[in-house]
């Protein structure tokens, strides 16, 4: 796991909303469930994804008509590192966020 | 079979499976939008932002941004005056090094290098087109070469040739502060080799830029050599920077698969 160096409001509101689900969740219910569109959150999955905070996988449901569905989860290691920087930045100013983050993690 | 937009935007990803996965992604997105009570157009708007993110912040589109840039350069080169053709070819040189040295180095970065190919381009897009007016319309040099304009050409000093010419400047100032920036960025994430050749790129651009500019007008045999050879061995002082770079950068990632092996 890399160290997350920009860290934003809607990369907080992601990372807090994964942390909190011990399933994986689908991308499109997740932009839902942080009410960010799709263009903002793929983006960060995938930042997340490269830095190793977060995994993904295939829907195995065979029961399924349409497309398989890629859904996201926290990797082990970064679950209490994306819980505690949720936790820190909570009542911080949006401006503020991303330079607490650096200082917490570089 | 994919929309089109979702099919053009796929391609900013290599060939394979990051591709193929994008499209399936995207595809079970529209599926699936109903459940969510998401609108297909902004899944739409979603997946082409995806593409351009991630082509933004791998090579893809800052080497697309380069291969135009060079072609650009390639054929202002060609395009520029007779008198000058040594000079047009040098200054071609020099283009298609700022060029290359984008792509490599945005082979190495993420988002901050395709930013600083844009600002390259921007800069000598905009340089070109001023000295390409000089050249093609304005006939300056022309005027120069011919005498009727001798007493302004000897008169003249770098930059105060046109009011064209002065916007060059302010573009050189922001040009080198805005690899100096990205330099020193790179080097506060620790990515000294990175922040290194940014910063050592903006004094060579500089110092070739303005050895091309004593070529204009000049009488002076031995101001036309540096002006028509001093770009060719800055350029040649900036290729072997950059291969000592690439040959570190394979040491290095060989090293680090080494160590991951172990």
């Amino acid at each position: 796991m890399k160290p997350l160096i920009r860290v934003t409001k809607p990369t907080l509101a992601i990372l807090g909303a994964i942390a909190d689900h011990e399933q994986p969740i689908w991308g499109l219910a997740l932009a839902k469930q942080v009410g960010l569109a799709t263009g903002t959150v793929y983006p960060i999955l995938d930042r997340l994804n490269d830095l190793g905070w977060v995994s993904f996988s295939w829907d195995t449901d065979e029961s399924a008509k349409g497309p398989r569905r890629k859904f996201y989860s926290m990797t082990t290691e970064a679950r209490e590192a994306a819980l505690a920087l949720v936790k820190a930045n909570e009542n911080v100013p949006t401006r503020k966020v991303a330079k607490i983050g650096v200082q917490q993690h570089a | 079979m994919p929309k089109l937009t979702i099919r053009l935007a796929a391609r900013l990803y290599p060939k394979g499976q990051e591709r193929a996965e994008f499209i399936e992604s995207t595809e079970s997105d529209f599926h699936y939008a109903s459940e969510v009570g998401v609108s297909p157009r902004e899944i739409e708007r979603g997946a082409i932002r995806q593409a351009l993110v991630y082509g933004w912040r791998h090579p893809r589109i800052g080497a697309l941004v380069a291969t135009v840039g060079l072609l650009f350069s390639a054929w202002l080169g060609l395009m520029s005056n007779y008198d000058f053709k040594i000079f047009g070819f040098s200054s071609a040189l020099w283009l298609m090094q700022s060029w290359v040295i984008a792509v490599v180095v945005s082979r190495y970065s993420r988002g901050a290098l395709s930013k600083l190919a844009l600002v390259s381009w921007a800069f000598v897009a905009i340089a070109y087109f001023v000295h390409f007016k000089e050249w093609r319309f304005g006939g300056i040099a022309e005027a120069c070469v011919d005498g009727r304009l001798n007493s302004y050409c000897q008169e003249t000093t770098w930059g105060t040739r046109t009011d064209l010419s002065q916007i060059v400047f302010p573009l050189l100032i922001a040009a080198g502060a805005a690899y100096l920036w990205l330099g020193l960025r790179m080097i506060q994430k620790r990515a000294l080799l990175r922040g290194a050749l940014a910063i050592a790129f903006m004094p060579l651009q500089v110092i070739t830029y303005f050895m091309m500019h004593m070529g204009f007008g000049t009488t002076s045999r031995d101001t036309a050599l540096i002006a028509n050879f001093g770009p060719i061995i800055l350029s040649a002082a900036t290729w072997m920077i950059l291969i000592a770079s690439a040959i570190w950068q394979v040491r290095n990632s060989k090293g680090e698969a080494t160590q991951a092996q172990r």
